[in-house]
């Protein structure tokens, strides 16, 4: 059965039937129904990496390949597989548009327009993670800014047409400068082919096992010429994850984007970064990694690295203690955390590149918590004004005790799945990078300033009542928050259900890089 | 089968507890109490099964674990961080004292808080503290520990913030939570540099190690970290700024949480170290040095505090100072001793001041007064727990604070000293707020203050029977006892239960001189109060200490404009500058454009558009060749291949 190929086009196919419905009605309910679908699919790809408990052997093959060749004179195919790291990222996936959809039940305005734009972005983001071609890969990167550009640009609030022009032009300078590193490889390799299997064998077969006692053999691809490809898909990745100083188009884009859009920009598209890092920049550009940065000599790419990791998370920490905008505050606080992601990746330790993959995983269901609460929030209290708010707790205790349970989980509270990816992190920094851990360290505890402090303005005192009467969550938005709420302790008391399927992916990746030193 | 291996239901017993009461009782808070004390009286009786049968002193540990998380590569062998439970005599003995109090004060809140309609969320919270607390004990590496150790954490800024209308509720939750978090920070980064040292977060792994002196000097930086968690956990100086505050909770929970459980916390972490920093005497000078000094500022902070409550918080304080002071002298068996008495007589004595505040309405000691006719069963029973933490002879304090003090003298007078002021100054204010409180006449405002419920005064009984007889077990093994959890190599043969007469005494008389001070000056009248803050050298001390030395407002200056001043610049780099960069690119792209539109429309236009102009005119008179006259073509033909020719001849 073609899993693969349903995980990615059943939501196409959905949208174009939500197009054609008649009702807001008609339209939520194929939506809700497709992409329930689409995780049940989610689901059985999972299936196909248990049973993991520990046999002495991981699963290390790429599950599902479909082959199809599209241009055969180019090397263009359709190939899609998925592995420990593009598993969880598809779970998540079809988690996040389900729940999304199910919380936007409300949706009035243009809803049929809506839902077959989220769907459509589903098809988007399956075909980045799962394509195992680079071309085809650069094809669905492009079609998920579409509909994520109309997301802001049409339902967004009133910036909304500088946000959606940020976000695009950003977006498509860094997939430009990554599809220039993608057709690097393509011709450096001289293979005429864009599939990222024969790629990484001529790359990896040739250069990076290196057995003592046997000669290394020349490389397929100069490391100059693999630093610069590296050099291109790290910008390209880096503006979407996003890292300092590439970050100013997220803010914006998630103060204006509608709550469903947040959720799936945050929840999604910024993973796509982490995930062509190490599929692609570390897949098959490896010496690059450790090579030196254009125009730095004395600084490897690993290092340049470590210190947007570092900074990302510190700078993104420090900037959420002076947000007023709830919404803002969250996007800051995903800035802080998927710096989490690039440091995790730069420490090349087992551990550190695990828990960078558990990161992107964990944090796609924190930071959907926090935009749905924020989204909540603003339509129960109608502002999302941090010094306005006040006694959130009196007139929404369900929604503050999850609320609560998100910044807990934000924060690093053991017990929630943030703690297990952030602490993973923090192992292989040490190891890496010994006394460097301190930076991130501190950063825990600005973490735990910034949402202890928003939750005791906003949640905390009595109710303010110049905001109305308020609210508790309506069972549309009640639903995919609590599923998310337990998700979010599932994750943290039993990490090893997605552990164990990472575990692979990143000890084959540091097994790559052992006594390899950066430059 | 043993009991011990059931251990594991300990903490999942009030967890259970935690989703029963949580969300069971919302309908029917009535029940929520009652409830959560048969929850926390079963895992009570379990903990007592269990440390019955590691009274002996020398049943074997029991230790059982599950992997967690697998790391590295296949072969040779996978990374594993394990989770699992160590039960031990220091084990057995934490169960008891979080079992006992968690029982008394879940029994004491049901009448405490018999009126409160977050009645639910009270009892569910003190549920999931006392599971999370019971777990912190029984974990059996470091990193469970701290998994334990920030739950603990967030059940006590749950509980402070209970009343979390109160501002200053929701302030000091906060502000616990996170001067608590400077310390969990450093306990993290200690674990980690431990775990990449030896390659394991197990206790009995790395207590079993004996390391050569060189390879011991490796462990002073990781310990000193794991100190630093402790520190913030047990409100050592300079982290101690939290616990004061941390008063606006319910009282209860002060009783359970911030005096005789979770602040243990750091000392336990420190004693169950304890082989690991006997390796270090840097550490351990370390430890034994901040312990002082805790103990002695904390004891003069109490001196001049009017809240009852703030000084039990710094008579706490004071006290966990002893416990680090011991163990960093070596006396690990003194540390434990007086964790255990301390646990009961200072629950003791918050839960007596929480039915004063119940009867009066307030904190003020200025508000209280004559209440031991009114609140007869209240006033003894904080009585004898003061005498109890005076160090009056007879009662559980004075044995283990004695131990203390002697230890403290075999190893440095100056530690002695300053530990034997402390022993005075707690003397002088607990009986300063006991005469405040209960002697002569009442001049608050509440219309009849009167005696608690049964539910709080028989919670006061059973606690104040256990100040007077805890200390005995002295003389019954604790020694043996205790020493049973610690490595063969630190055992130094039979332990003997002597009293030094001259500390004894030493220790004997600062507490009557206390006592005889605080009684003249606000019991019988002999000595003004005034005394003590006349003359510029006295008065200066004295707003020094109202002043708390300048801790809060030190860190509050650093929190406010140093941190929050940092991020309010650097929020405005980020919107100035580096957004102000991507704008100008943009501004600048759109500038551009427009030039290009203007070249478009003017330049490249104008040229095309001059160009047909300039055709269509030169047409308009190149007609006038077109003449119908053959002869004039023939003479442009002529003249064209004359062109023609000339240019071949000129490029050739």
């Amino acid at each position: 059965m073609a899993l693969l190929s349903l995980l990615v086009f059943l939501p196409l196919a959905g949208a174009l039937l939500v197009a054609l419905t008649r009702s807001p009605r008609g339209a939520r309910w194929l939506a809700a129904g497709v992409s329930l679908a689409v995780l049940l699919l989610s689901l059985n790809l999972l299936a196909a990496f248990y049973p993991v408990p520990f046999t002495g052997r991981w699963n290390q093959e790429f599950v599902g390949v479909e082959r199809v060749p599209l241009a055969p004179p180019l090397g263009i195919t359709y190939i899609v597989g998925a592995d420990g790291l593009s598993a969880p990222l598809v779970l998540l996936t079809a988690l996040l548009v389900f729940l999304s959809a199910v919380f936007s039940w409300d949706q009035q305005e243009k809803a049929r327009q809506y839902f077959a734009l989220m769907l459509l972005m589903e098809t988007g983001i399956m075909g980045v993670f799962l394509s195992l071609d680079l071309f085809v890969f650069f094809i669905f990167w492009e079609v998920v800014l579409i509909p994520m550009f109309f997301f802001i640009a049409v339902w967004g609030g009133p910036r909304r047409d500088y946000a959606s022009m940020k976000f695009l032009i950003y977006t498509h300078l860094g997939g430009l400068v990554m599809f220039l590193g993608l057709i690097g490889l393509y011709i450096g390799t001289g293979a005429t082919t864009f599939s990222i299997l024969p790629i990484t064998e001529t790359i990896q077969g040739q250069t990076v096992l290196v057995d003592s006692g046997v000669a290394q053999k020349a490389a397929a691809l100069s490391v100059s010429a693999q630093t610069l490809i590296f050099a291109a898909l790290l910008f390209g990745f880096l503006v979407k994850l996003p890292s300092i100083p590439v970050h100013t188009w997220l803010p914006d884009a998630h103060v204006e984007a509608p709550t469903a859009g947040s959720v799936l920009l945050a929840g999604l598209l910024l993973k796509m970064g982490g995930y062509g890092l190490v599929r692609m920049g570390f897949g098959l550009a490896p010496r690059g990694a450790t090579g030196p940065v254009p125009f730095l000599p004395g600084l490897s790419m690993l290092h340049l690295m470590l210190l947007l990791g570092v900074l990302s998370i510190v700078y993104g920490a420090v900037i959420c203690l002076v947000q007023r905008d709830l919404k803002k505050m969250v996007a800051y606080s995903s800035i802080s955390h998927m710096g989490f992601v690039t440091l995790g990746l730069a420490t090349l330790t087992t551990i550190g590149i695990s828990g960078a993959i558990f990161q992107m995983f964990n944090h796609g269901l924190i930071t959907a918590v926090l935009f749905m609460m924020a989204g909540a929030i603003h339509h129960h209290a109608t502002t999302r004004d941090i010094p306005t708010l006040r006694g959130l707790g009196h007139v929404m205790p369900r929604g503050t005790l999850v609320l609560g349970m998100g910044f807990f989980a934000g924060l690093g509270l053991p017990g929630l799945n943030g703690f297990v990816s952030e602490f993973m992190v923090f192992m292989g920094t040490y190891g890496a990078y010994q006394l460097w851990l301190l930076i991130p360290l501190t950063a825990v505890v600005a973490t735990g300033a910034y949402f202890l402090w928003t939750l005791q303005k906003i949640a905390f005192g009595g109710w303010n009542t110049e905001l109305g009467k308020g609210g508790d969550l309506a069972p549309y938005e009640l639903l995919p928050l609590v599923v998310l709420t337990l998700l979010l302790l599932l994750f943290g008391l039993y990490p090893r259900l997605i552990l164990d399927i990472t575990q692979p992916v990143a000890a084959q990746l540091a097994g790559a890089f052992a006594g390899v030193k950066p430059l | 089968m043993a009991l011990v291996e059931s251990s594991w239901l300990i903490p999942i017993i009030p967890l259970a507890g935690f989703l029963v009461v949580g969300f069971g009782t919302r309908r029917v808070p009535r029940l929520s109490g009652w409830l959560a004390v048969t929850f926390v009286g079963a895992a009570l009786a379990l903990s007592l099964g269990v440390a019955i049968e590691y009274l002996p002193g020398h049943t074997k540990p029991f230790e059982v674990e599950r992997d967690w998380i697998v790391y590295g590569s296949a072969t040779p062998q996978p990374v594993k961080l394990s989770m699992g439970i160590l039960v031990d005599n220091l084990t057995a003995l934490m169960l008891v004292v979080v079992g006992v109090v968690g029982f008394l004060v879940a029994l004491y809140s049901v009448g405490y808080m018999a009126h409160d309609p977050g009645r639910p969320r009270y009892f569910a919270t003190i549920c999931l503290f006392v599971g999370v607390m019971l777990g912190l004990v029984l974990a059996n590496n470091y990193l469970l520990v701290f998994i334990f150790w920030e739950l603990v954490g967030l059940c006590s800024y749950l509980l402070i913030g209970f009343w979390y209308q109160k501002p200053s509720a929701a302030a000091a939750a906060k502000k616990a939570f996170l001067v608590t978090r400077v310390g969990d920070i450093l306990l993290l980064l200690g674990i980690i540099l431990l775990f990449h040292e030896f390659n394991t977060f197990n206790f009995k792994s790395l207590m079993s190690l004996h390391l050569e002196p060189e390879a011991a000097s490796r462990l002073t930086l990781p310990l000193l970290l794991v100190f630093g968690g402790a520190v913030g956990k047990s409100a050592q100086v300079p982290l101690h700024v939290w616990l004061p505050d941390a008063m606006e909770g319910p009282t209860p929970v002060s009783a359970l949480i911030h005096a005789a459980t979770m602040v243990k916390a750091g000392v336990y972490l420190v004693a169950r170290s304890f082989p690991l920093f006997e390796q270090s005497p840097d550490a351990l000078l370390w430890v034994a040095t901040i312990g002082a000094v805790t103990a002695l500022l904390a004891a003069s902070l109490g001196l001049v505090a009017w809240d009852i409550k703030r000084v039990l918080a710094y008579s706490t304080v004071s006290q966990l100072g002893y416990m680090m002071l011991a163990l960093g002298v070596g006396a690990y068996g003194a540390a434990m001793f007086h964790l255990w008495n301390h646990a009961f007589f200072k629950a003791l004595l918050f839960l007596c001041a929480g039915s004063v505040i119940h009867a009066v309405g307030t904190n003020d000691l200025r508000l209280m007064g004559g209440l031991r006719k009114l609140m007869p069963i209240t006033s003894l029973t904080m009585l004898i727990g003061a005498l109890s933490l005076s160090g009056i002879p007879g009662l559980s304090g004075f044995f283990s604070k004695d131990e203390i003090l002697a230890a403290a003298l075999s190893k440095n007078p100056l530690l002695f000293a300053m530990v034997l002021l402390a022993a005075l100054f707690t003397a002088f204010y607990m009986f300063r707020l006991w005469y405040l409180a209960f002697g002569r006449s009442y001049r608050g405002a509440a219309a009849h203050p009167h005696e608690s419920p049964a539910t709080m005064t028989l919670p006061l009984l059973v606690l104040a029977i256990l100040a007077v007889v805890s200390g005995y077990w002295l003389f019954a093994g604790f020694g043996g006892f205790i020493n049973g959890a610690l490595p063969e190599r630190l055992l130094h043969g039979e332990e003997h239960v002597s009293i030094n007469p001259l500390v004894a005494g030493a220790s004997i008389l600062a507490a009557l001189l206390g006592i005889l001070v605080a009684r003249a000056a606000y019991s019988t009248g002999k000595l003004k109060p005034e005394t003590f803050t006349a003359g510029p050298v006295r008065a200066g001390l004295h707003r020094a200490l109202v002043g708390k030395l300048g801790f809060d407002r030190a860190y509050y200056a650093f929190a406010e404009r140093g941190v929050y001043g940092y991020a309010a610049g650097q929020g405005w780099f980020d919107r100035r500058v580096v957004d102000g960069v991507v704008n100008g690119i943009g501004r600048g792209t759109v500038g551009l454009s427009r030039g290009t539109d203007w070249t478009d429309m003017k330049v490249i236009d104008g040229v095309i558009n001059g160009v047909a102009r300039a055709t269509v005119g030169l047409g308009g008179r190149l007609k006038h060749l077109q003449s119908g006259v053959v002869s004039h073509y023939g003479v442009l033909v002529i003249a064209g291949v004359a062109l023609l020719l000339a240019i071949a001849w000129a490029v050739g």
